[in-house]
């Protein structure tokens, strides 16, 4: 293999070589007045196949010799991607430096063939060889790896239907009987609730709780009629469903005449006065009476109690 | 019922006294103007809660003549400024002018200095010109150059705009229409009053309004508004008012909440109680009832609520929304 390499160097150089010369083909001479040696620079801690390496070459010479640049020994095995070079001169030897950026594609513990380098003397063509680069290049697929797609085992699901099928009829049987038991409740509550009492009934028992006397006695007037005028604004709501409580009382008026209903005017008094009191510090003279005012009110409005049947009167 | 406080009664003589000018006013305006008592009382509103006026109609609703003459029927000074869109601010508040005799500048006042400013079409001019006004609206003042001049008492502006024909016109910001006191919507004249306007419109000379009351006179009734009774009661309904249109939630209106975006700023809280109070003067009353703050309720929260996307996709309006929280709203 090396000896076919010489050849394709000595092919190569033949170029720039005198023909006499060229039919002698080049000489590796180990200990000539050139000199190569190799120094790692940057290598990764695990090199795989491509990664990149920086190598520097130093080639030892005497100045008046010409040397050419290295070339690997082994072609295929390296490639060179980068390459630097400058030229540091120690008295009458002349030192050639070569920064390479390699990518090596072999694998495994092994040495790079050496670099060479070629220089005439003579007229003879000659070269020198680095030592070999000592590199343990590892392969990219995992060494367990018995294709690049290894198959996976079956994976067997577990078949969980008739569980949820029983969780399903479980939860369906606890609500169920949540309801139930709601259900059951909410009858017991309604059946415990006392009816609702009729509006006027309703209006006439908070009239009948008003603490007049202490109101009066402690001059809250205000509060009085304020509290007595809302009394008759809710009667008004539930007796004859109209939002009055959100009127005011010229719309509550408006809406008790549009409903004909027979003391509107009696109302427009009561709310008017009433108005004066809670908005302008109208002092009445009676204030109590506004409670028997509203009394009167509810009482006109209240509607009139059905006649009995015949049978309830001949009973009578 | 017995008597009012002294206060009370006090107050309610003064207004006795000095409203008398209030019919004398209307019946001058009426002179002129047929209809329209919904724009003249809330002009006199504007007029004695010191606020200004936003008026919106459609052209040909008597809004600049209905200014024109209550300006007329008191002996104030007027001006009218037609906002359009090559309007600079200078043309409002005035300029500098450099006096080559004296080799100095001197401050040439605009038309603002009146005491009624009629900002005839307020959203035909860009943005810079109506602040301009605005600003001169809100400090009753304006700076020309260095110098620094007050506004004369009163200073009423009262700007129109028309709802239609939107193109090219620049609408006020919200914030900017916060300023205005009220916002009044001008409707349609009825058939009645239409054939009056026909009648008097085609006779020959236009009627013109005469002086009937000078200014003394509305700031003393000005001030007698400040001193109208407003129970604790009603100032909480006010408030209950607008925090409705805030939080709705808050006051069993839910169903209000996903259509208003921002509801009335505090300031309509203020205008709504000095309009109420304004309007109780009209009245010749010395105290507010509900009545007047449910009245006033739409001119003074339409242009301060703003509405979400989903009204404005159901077509509602601040009207519809206004309507719903006097509704839901307890009257105390």
């Amino acid at each position: 293999m090396v000896l076919a390499l010489l050849l394709i160097l000595a092919q190569i150089s033949s170029d720039s070589l005198p023909a006499d010369s060229a039919s002698t083909g080049p000489q590796l001479i180990e200990n000539g007045p050139v000199r190569v040696e190799w120094q790692l620079i940057k290598k990764p801690r695990v090199l795989n196949v491509g990664d990149h390496i920086r190598l520097r070459l130093r080639v030892y010479h005497p100045r008046e010799l010409t040397v050419s640049p290295p070339l690997p020994a082994v072609p295929n095995e390296v490639v060179v991607l980068d390459q630097k070079h400058h030229i540091q001169y120690r008295g009458d030897t002349a030192v050639d430096v070569y920064d390479l950026t390699l990518a090596v594609f072999v694998i495994g513990e092994r040495k790079l063939a050496p670099f060479l380098v070629s220089y005439q003397q003579q007229n003879r063509m000659y070269l020198a060889a680095s030592d070999s680069v000592p590199l343990r290049v590892q392969s990219l697929i995992s060494e367990r790896m018995q294709d690049i797609n290894d198959l996976k085992p079956q994976v067997t699901f577990p078949n969980l239907l008739p569980l949820w099928i029983a969780l399903g009829l479980i939860g369906a049987g606890l609500a169920g009987y949540s309801g139930w038991r709601f259900w059951q409740r909410y009858r017991r509550r309604q059946e415990e609730l006392e009816p609702e009492l009729p509006p006027w009934d309703e209006a006439l028992q908070a009239l009948s709780k008003l603490p007049v006397e202490e109101w009066l006695s402690a001059g809250q007037v205000k509060r009085l009629y304020y509290t007595v005028s809302e009394i008759v604004k809710r009667y008004l709501t539930r007796r004859f469903e109209f939002p009055a409580v959100d009127q005011t009382s010229t719309e509550i008026v408006r809406e008790l005449k549009s409903r004909k209903v027979a003391v509107s005017e009696r109302f427009a008094t009561f709310f008017l006065d009433a108005d004066l009191v809670k908005y302008a510090k109208y002092l009445p003279a009676e204030p109590a009476s506004v409670v028997n005012r509203a009394r009167e009110l509810v009482e006109l409005t209240r509607p009139a109690p059905e006649p009995a049947s015949p049978a309830v009167e001949a009973i009578k | 019922m017995a008597e009012l406080k002294d206060d009370i009664r006090r107050i309610h003589e003064e207004i006795e006294r000095e409203s008398l000018f209030v019919q004398a006013l209307t019946a001058e305006i009426g002179k002129v103007i047929v209809g329209q008592k919904y724009l003249v009382e809330r002009l006199l509103v504007g007029l004695l809660a010191n606020g200004h006026i936003l008026i919106e109609g459609v052209p040909g609703l008597a809004k600049t003549y209905a200014v024109k003459s209550l300006a007329g029927a008191i002996s104030a000074r007027f001006q009218r400024i037609q906002f359009t869109p090559d309007l600079l601010p200078a043309d409002i508040i005035g300029t500098q002018i450099y006096n080559q005799r004296t080799g100095e500048f001197t401050a040439r006042k605009g038309p603002v200095f009146a005491n009624f400013v009629l900002a005839d079409e307020i959203n035909r001019a860009p943005p810079k010109v109506q602040s301009a006004l605005l600003e001169a609206m809100q400090e009753r003042q304006v700076t020309i150059g260095e110098q620094t001049f007050r506004l004369d008492e009163p200073f009423l502006v009262l700007a129109t705009q028309n709802p239609i024909e939107q193109e090219g016109t620049y609408p006020l910001p919200e914030a900017q229409a916060d300023r205005f006191l009220l916002k009044l919507k001008v409707g349609y004249p009825t058939k009645e009053e239409e054939k009056q306007i026909v009648e008097r419109m085609t006779k020959g000379a236009e009627p013109k309004t005469e002086p009937v009351v000078d200014i003394p006179t509305i700031l003393r009734a000005r001030e007698l508004c400040t001193k109208i009774y407003v129970d604790e009661k009603l100032k909480d309904y006010i408030l209950n008012l607008v925090f409705a249109t805030r939080f709705p939630k808050e006051h069993n209106l839910a169903d209000l909440a996903p259509l208003v975006r921002y509801g009335a700023s505090p300031r309509a809280s203020i205008y709504l109680l000095s309009s109420a109070r304004a309007l109780a003067f009209l009245k010749r009353r010395g105290f507010v009832i509900p009545e007047d703050i449910k009245e006033l309720a739409y001119d003074v929260l339409r242009h301060r609520i703003i509405l979400t996307y989903e009204a404005e996709a159901e077509e509602l309006t601040t009207d519809d929304i206004i309507r719903r929280v006097l509704e839901g709203v307890e009257v105390p």
